[in-house]
């Protein structure tokens, strides 16, 4: 549905005066067209910084899940990527097609995430946090450590096809990528649009009120966290099957974790765009620190300082709000807060309907909601 | 039997500073209800700046060196709680959160940064002499480390319950809202509680750092421990943090005496957090709850 079109009888709620828009269906397919494209058009070494941006962007997109939508902090997920590169090679190296890996790999990510979910999820509070930091600490310092698991096949990852698509250049890897974040974003957005997505958003907010709804709050954290894990275990064959190598234990240790959260802070934690900005940002970011002579950690340390300071949501979020300012600023005098007036018709005559205007001057912060009723519009 | 001893001695020791930590780190969470990650990296901070500059450029003697190291891991602590942390804790438990780690990764890279990535061994700020006791050898360090602890979990102990500073602190924790309204300076006691655990910091740091090898993200590692340590006292009991640190400290130690494969007192570490944790009824865990308000 296109935005502002409504049934009618269901107020639409606008920023300012109502301008045409294109549709984010036609902004999408742009995005998808530039996104296959754009690696035919660049040098072959910027490949590999496309196929770094996926794996990203894949545990950003996990996180959001976890931290921007369920309100939960996760500092072991440098250990679950670890465990997907490491799980990942011994399936690849014993023959199972690329194919079949990626879930496999999935699944154990998520069944390792209930063994740490369920003891700390049923409590409230920054249990999770603490409970993943002591698995990542013990993931670093013990079984990432172990002869078995490091020495295997001298650690090297074969980069195997999927579905008879080569990875073996940077570029067939990158599309393979694509094809698996694209997926993710798709599912991930679908279920943030379905029941699960709205309970996990009341028990971010407030996890008395959700109850009070009946959500039963446990399950939903601990299958936000299962989710997340098994995104981070998937991204975790990528990241092997692109360094080709399972690296030292402490590339997967708990200052990578750190790094890690990073992700989709800077980009925008509430949003799946924020996951593929941070993504982007952060794949890029290690050559553009070289630049200064900063170290990469330093810079991610600074960049969550001022984001977490700024009361932005990261890129993703400052955009918006640059773009929603513009607009209202280029409007007319717009009227009163939450009153009813007859909006201006579109070319399609679509809104001869009741429209909230909501001037741009409200205090910095305020959140507008309008509820729907069932069956009503999507947006 | 000797070695027993001596890995529960070991044990003690690195339990003690565990304790000093988790000492730190519940005594901030009381007051501004934030879980300071960055905790371990304010002490190798301060730890490296003992080395370093006071030790090294300036030339202190050690008992001079030491004092200042706690006067600037106190400084540490208000810039962290003033510049950092403070703004942001009205945003919620999540964003202090994800502050605290802004500022660990911070610190961390800027003692890399300022020092290097070398791995100095730093001087210990008690003599370097070793103990007879009964066929088993006490360095002195470790005796010391032991009573460092004892005597800041006595002085804080005191410091909480018998003072009226104390007493302001139990009010802030309780509710800060009702502690301003009685005309407690509530922010400046704040501050001055991050100060105390910013000092904590410091000496824990130093006095970690001459047990092991000295690497920028040690002690975050320590940091965990005495996490789970606070966990069994429900982020809430200073006795408790200290005893959970003790007993995480000796079977860290024993695990790691008796088992071979490197790592093995971490993953003892975490498997006791998850049974902690098991053992919890959801409606006794309620301490770590997220306080919103002020």
């Amino acid at each position: 549905m296109a935005p502002g079109r409504c049934p009618p009888g269901i107020p639409s709620l606008r920023r300012g005066a109502p301008t045409p828009r294109r549709s984010p269906r036609a902004w999408l397919a742009l995005a998808a067209v530039a996104a296959v494209a754009w690696p035919f058009l660049l040098p072959r070494t910027t490949h590999f910084y496309g196929a770094l941006a996926t794996v990203y962007a894949l545990v950003a997109l996990s996180l959001v899940v976890l931290s921007g939508w369920t309100g939960q902090i996760s500092l072991g997920h440098a250990a679950f990527l670890g465990l997907g590169v490491y799980v990942g090679q011994r399936l690849l190296h014993a023959g199972v097609p690329l194919v079949v890996t990626l879930p496999a790999v999935a699944l154990l990510g998520g069944a390792v995430s209930l063994v740490l979910g369920i003891p700390s999820l049923r409590l409230r509070g920054v249990y999770l946090t603490i409970v993943t930091l002591a698995f990542g600490a013990a993931c670093e310092r013990w079984l990432f450590a172990l002869p078995a698991v490091r020495g295997y096949k001298s650690g090297i990852v074969p980069r195997a096809t999927l579905l008879g698509f080569p990875t073996t250049t940077d570029r067939g890897l990158y599309l393979v990528g694509l094809a698996v974040l694209g997926l993710s974003l798709a599912a991930v957005h679908n279920l943030r649009r379905s029941d699960v997505g709205r309970a996990w958003f009341a028990l971010r907010d407030s996890e008395d009120a959700a109850a009070a709804l009946g959500i039963r709050v446990a399950p939903y954290k601990i299958g936000a966290f299962a989710l997340s894990a098994a995104l981070t275990t998937t991204a975790g064959v990528l990241y092997g099957m692109l360094f080709q190598a399972t690296p030292g234990p402490s590339q997967f240790g708990v200052l990578e974790s750190f790094f890690l959260l990073a992700l989709p802070v800077v980009g925008g934690i509430g949003s799946v765009a924020g996951a593929v900005v941070g993504g982007a940002l952060f794949a890029t970011a290690q050559p553009v620190v070289n630049e200064f002579g900063v170290r990469l950690f330093l810079a991610t340390g600074v960049m969550l300082a001022v984001v977490t300071l700024s009361r932005t949501d990261g890129v993703v979020g400052a955009v918006t709000r640059l773009v929603r300012a513009g607009r209202a600023a280029g409007g007319p005098a717009p009227a009163a807060y939450g009153s009813f007036a007859a909006d201006v018709p579109t070319p399609d005559g679509a809104s001869e309907r009741p429209v909230i205007h909501v001037p741009h001057a409200l205090p910095a912060g305020t959140r507008l909601r309008l509820r729907f009723a069932p069956g009503g519009g999507r947006r | 039997m000797t070695q027993f001893v001596n890995l529960t001695i070991a044990g003690l020791t690195i339990g003690a500073v565990y304790a000093l930590v988790s000492l730190g780190v519940v005594v901030i969470y009381r007051i501004s209800r934030v879980v300071n990650l960055a905790h371990g990296a304010m002490g190798i901070f301060t730890t490296f700046v003992f080395h370093y500059e006071f030790n090294q450029r300036l030339g202190w003697p050690v008992g001079v060196s030491f004092v200042a190291t706690l006067a600037v891991g106190a400084v540490l602590g208000v810039v962290v709680e003033r510049l950092f942390v403070g703004p942001v804790r009205p945003d919620g438990i999540l964003t202090t959160l994800v502050m605290t780690v802004g500022v660990l990764l911070i610190l961390t890279e800027l003692t890399v940064q300022f020092w290097g990535p070398n791995q100095p061994v730093i001087a210990s700020i008690f003599p370097d002499r070793t103990i007879r006791l009964a066929g088993t050898g006490v360095t002195v360090h470790q005796l010391g480390t032991i009573g460092c602890v004892a005597l800041l979990g006595a002085g804080l102990y005191l410091l909480l319950n018998r003072t009226r500073y104390g007493r302001a602190i139990e009010a802030i924790a309780e509710d800060p809202g009702a502690a301003r309204i009685v005309g407690l300076p509530v922010r400046l006691i704040t501050t001055s509680v991050w100060a105390i655990g910013g000092a904590t910091a410091a000496l824990a740091g130093m006095l970690y750092i001459h047990l092991n090898t000295l690497e920028q993200i040690s002690l975050t590692f320590v940091l965990i421990s005495s996490l789970v340590a606070a966990v069994l006292g429900g982020f809430n009991s200073l006795l408790l943090a200290v005893v959970g640190s003790l007993a995480v400290g000796v079977a860290f130690s024993l695990a790691q005496g008796y088992v071979s494969t490197p790592g093995v007192g971490d993953l003892i570490v975490f498997g006791t957090l998850l049974a902690v944790l098991l053992a919890f009824r959801p409606d006794q865990a309620a301490a770590l709850e997220s306080v919103s308000e002020y």
